[in-house]
């Protein structure tokens, strides 16, 4: 789970504590379930501890909520590489598209390039999935199938999600002109 | 030397702009894949490579041939020779027999119909459709003219055939039998092999994805 | 491309495609008899000859060449059927000529296929005419003599069946050459051209020529007074059936607004209908003219089965031109639903029925046909049957002009629009399966 890039991305705005990571994790994805204090905590410790984010003020005699973390610069690089990297399509890897998705749209990286690869990564392991034939056995046709039908759809979503990108990117243009005039 | 290049292509209706300076180039044995939303104009870029409409500006080369040099006569020829196209349906003519259809290219090249029939009862063979020579369009499924279609398209032994949506017309099943068919004879010709579609098991069989929007690349990435 | 090859893709094996063939060869085989009859009648040359053997439209020199002018109007009104008969499946064939492009036809290949199966057509009418001439031939002279208006067939006929064979060959191929539009991908639509004033120009300039030459060309003038009014009124129909068909689908009748959006998108067709139907009207009224002219100096005969036989003869050559327009007309109607049976299906969810259609079919008919045919006889009427073959009764005294011409032309006018209407609703019997077949939900299955 990339719980602790999210955590990164939403860093990136500026350093925040807990509690504000928390609140931004929920209003990124507002249909999906909470993210507990408890994981924010525990992740929080953990990324400090690998140098990706660090501590920049501390409320004396003050509980968690009065700590201030922030991004370093080995953790701006790190969530960008992973922002780089396409999801390996695997079985329910499109959580993980998702999230790259709305953290790269939110630290305003490069979505589109994002979905153009995540495209042809999905491309290239349903080609993959097609020149091995499957199994001869009652089950792996049918395992297959479903496989390739969730990657088709996948698909389908990028696709969407790509012109949507774009969309909003001619309608950015478009008000930046507007208001240069 | 590229089979196909097309250089800053536009072409616009009477109305709608369809490309706004599309630039590719596709090397011989590869295939592409062009997709996008309807109306980003993949099938105007198709029918640019495929020299049925003419860009209003940009270039088309076939082999190094710039199509606009070409004479009306001898862009037909080079289009007969050098082309191979295989559109969605309504491609075959209504009223020939299979094997007349197939065999078209190289009668209107001057063969005997007799030294054709050999060459397209060939092809009719390499498609899997050898026992419906005789009969006429009409009378097969959708997966036997889209066979049929292929094996016209390839009889000439083109360098590039171009494919505007060819399983469109078919259900998942006979649109996976008739893709392998033609990235296999297309294979076997050596022919590059552009296919324009919005399925992405078809677009998974490519080499290249190129994806147009609002009659630009959006993006190109090899897969 | 090999001939064989030539022959084998210019033959279409439609079954549409083989009645439009039929049509074509028909009316080619038609026009050449009577090309055939012209030729014979003007083989008699220019001497008076003797009333006992001959019909007396035969014997006298200046009713011989009316009578030859006539045959060749005939023969250019029934090619005007081929023309038709030709344009018969449009949709059909573009898509046919698309699919030989794609297989690498060229541009040039595919007109040389057009042309070579109008040729053809064109050919097996030639052939059909000979015989057709012989029957002919052979029904007049089992009349009175009076009305044994073409001379016996002779052998030489047969010399002169040739260049008929190779007239109606190229007849057909020049058609086909005309008609040739060289897209490469089918057009779902035809906007129609603008209203071309030089086109006007050119079509009264002709009309007024060839009244003025009439005495002295004879029939040579009156296929170029036909060829100049159908082109005023190609070009005048146009703009008038834009304009009927705009306001038309402004109403706020289904009915009407159907019908005008029917005339806007089918602007073509309607032009050539009624260009064809105005120049037969345009006959009609001069033979009616003629009719007339013969009453009012009736007393310059004495042998009344003069006049009785005129007439006659004039009747018949009016079935024969009203029922070559109607063809024409129904031909043109019926492809048209054949062509469009998928968009007419869609209306049947609307609720629109086979009543609805028909009386939609009608009065787009009726509003385009009826005033074509009333303008085109009150013409001819005015112009006067005199003028228009430039055989003058009265030697070499200038045919009056009677009054009564201004009368009979608006008696004429009044009779076109009931005729057109009354074409419209007979056209809408005729058609009235064609029309039930279009609204078939059989039609809206993929094809």
């Amino acid at each position: 789970m990339a719980t602790a890039e999210l955590v990164l991305g939403l860093l990136s705005a500026g350093p925040a504590h807990g509690y504000d990571v928390k609140r931004g994790h929920d209003s990124w994805f507002p249909d999906g379930r909470p993210l507990a204090f408890g994981q924010v905590y525990t992740t929080l410790g953990r990324l400090e501890r690998d140098g990706l984010v660090e501590v920049v003020e501390k409320t004396s005699g003050g509980g968690p909520d009065r700590t201030v973390y922030a991004l370093t610069d080995k953790g701006r690089q790190h969530l960008a590489d992973w922002l780089v990297d396409p999801v390996p399509p695997a079985w329910g890897s499109a959580d993980e598209v998702l999230r790259k998705l709305v953290a790269a749209v939110r630290t305003g990286g490069d979505a589109a390039a994002f979905l153009a690869r995540q495209r042809a990564s999905h491309l290239r392991r349903i080609r993959e999935l097609q020149e091995t034939p499957a199994g001869q056995d009652p089950t792996s046709p049918m395992v297959r199938d479903y496989i390739v039908a969730h990657l088709d759809a996948d698909l389908r979503w990028l696709d969407g999600a790509l012109d949507r990108i774009a969309l909003d990117s001619t309608a950015l243009d478009r008000t930046a002109e507007q208001e240069n005039s | 030397m590229n089979a196909l290049e097309l250089t800053d292509v536009e072409f616009a209706y009477r109305r709608n702009t369809a490309l706004r300076g599309v630039s590719l180039q596709v090397k011989a044995g590869e295939i592409v894949a062009i997709t996008g939303a309807s109306g980003c104009g993949k099938s105007t870029l198709l029918h640019c490579a495929a020299g049925i409409l003419s860009p209003d500006s940009g270039s088309v080369r076939l082999d190094g041939q710039d199509l606009a040099t070409l004479s009306p006569e001898s862009r037909a020829e080079l289009r007969r020779t050098k082309i191979g196209v295989v559109l969605q349906f309504g491609q075959l003519v209504p009223d020939l027999p299979l094997i007349d259809n197939v065999a078209l290219p190289l009668l209107l090249a001057g063969h005997q119909r007799s030294e054709a029939h050999v060459h397209a009862r060939e092809w009719l063979t390499q498609v899997g459709i050898e026992d419906e020579a005789d009969a006429v369009p009409s009378e097969l499924s959708g997966g036997q003219t889209q066979r049929a279609a292929i094996a016209r398209a390839l009889i000439t032994g083109p360098t590039v055939v171009l494919a505007d949506e060819p399983t469109g017309s078919l259900d998942s099943r006979a649109g996976k039998e008739l893709l392998d068919v033609l990235i296999k004879t297309a294979k076997y010709r050596g022919a590059a092999l552009v296919m324009v579609t919005h399925d992405n098991l078809v677009a998974a069989s490519a080499n290249r994805e190129i994806r147009l929007r609002d009659g630009v690349i959006q993006h190109e990435v090899a897969l | 491309m090999k001939v064989e090859t030539l022959l084998l893709l210019a033959r279409s094996r439609t079954p549409a495609d083989r009645s439009r063939t039929r049509l074509t060869v028909g009316a080619l085989g038609l026009s050449g008899a009577f090309l055939l009859g012209a030729l014979r009648v003007a083989r008699l040359g220019r001497a008076e000859l003797p009333a006992s053997t001959y019909s007396n439209y035969l014997a006298e020199p200046g009713l011989r060449s009316g009578l030859a002018a006539i045959l060749v109007l005939l023969a250019a009104i029934t090619a005007g059927l081929a023309v038709q008969a030709l344009r018969l499946g449009t949709a059909a064939r573009e898509r046919r000529m698309a699919a030989l492009k794609l297989a690498g036809a060229s541009s040039r290949q595919v007109r040389r296929l057009s042309i070579t199966d109008a040729a053809m057509a064109g050919l097996a009418g030639g052939l059909v005419a000979g015989p057709l001439y012989l029957v002919l031939s052979l029904f007049l002279s089992l009349l009175p003599r009076m009305a044994q208006v073409l001379p016996p067939a002779q052998p030489v006929d047969l010399l002169t069946w040739i260049p008929v064979v190779v007239t109606m060959t190229a007849a057909g191929a020049v058609i086909a050459a005309v008609l040739h539009r060289d897209d490469l991908l089918p057009r779902a639509e035809h906007p129609l051209g603008k209203t071309s004033r030089s086109g006007v120009i050119t079509g009264v300039a002709l009309v007024l020529l060839a009244v003025v030459l009439a005495p002295f060309l004879g029939y040579v003038a009156t296929t170029a007074l036909v060829v100049g009014l159908a082109f005023v009124l190609y070009n005048l129909n146009r703009a008038w059936i834009r304009i009927i068909g705009q306001r038309l689908a402004r109403s706020g009748s289904p009915l009407n607004l159907l019908t005008g959006a029917r005339l806007v998108t089918e602007a073509r067709p309607a032009t050539r209908m009624s260009t064809l139907l105005g120049c037969c009207g345009f006959l009609i009224g001069a033979l009616a003219n003629g009719v007339i002219a013969v009453v009012v100096s009736q007393e310059e005969f004495f042998d009344s089965t003069f006049p009785v036989t005129g007439f006659a003869l004039a009747i018949f050559a009016l079935l024969l031109v009203t029922t070559v327009a109607m063809a024409a007309l129904i031909v043109g109607v019926a492809d048209q639903l054949v062509d469009q049976r998928r968009q007419l299906a869609c209306l049947t969810a609307l609720g629109v029925d086979a009543q609805f259609l028909r009386r939609m079919i009608t009065r787009q008919l009726s509003i385009v046909g009826a005033p074509a045919l009333a303008v085109g006889m009150g013409l001819g009427m005015l112009i006067t049957l005199g003028r228009v073959v430039g055989g003058s009764i009265i030697g070499d005294e200038p045919e009056p002009y009677y009054g009564i011409y201004l009368v009979a032309a608006s008696a004429v006018v009044a009779l076109g629009l009931l005729l057109g209407a009354a074409g419209g609703v007979l056209a809408g019997y005729l058609l009235r399966n064609q029309l039930r077949d279009a609204l078939d939900p059989e039609n809206l299955r993929a094809a």
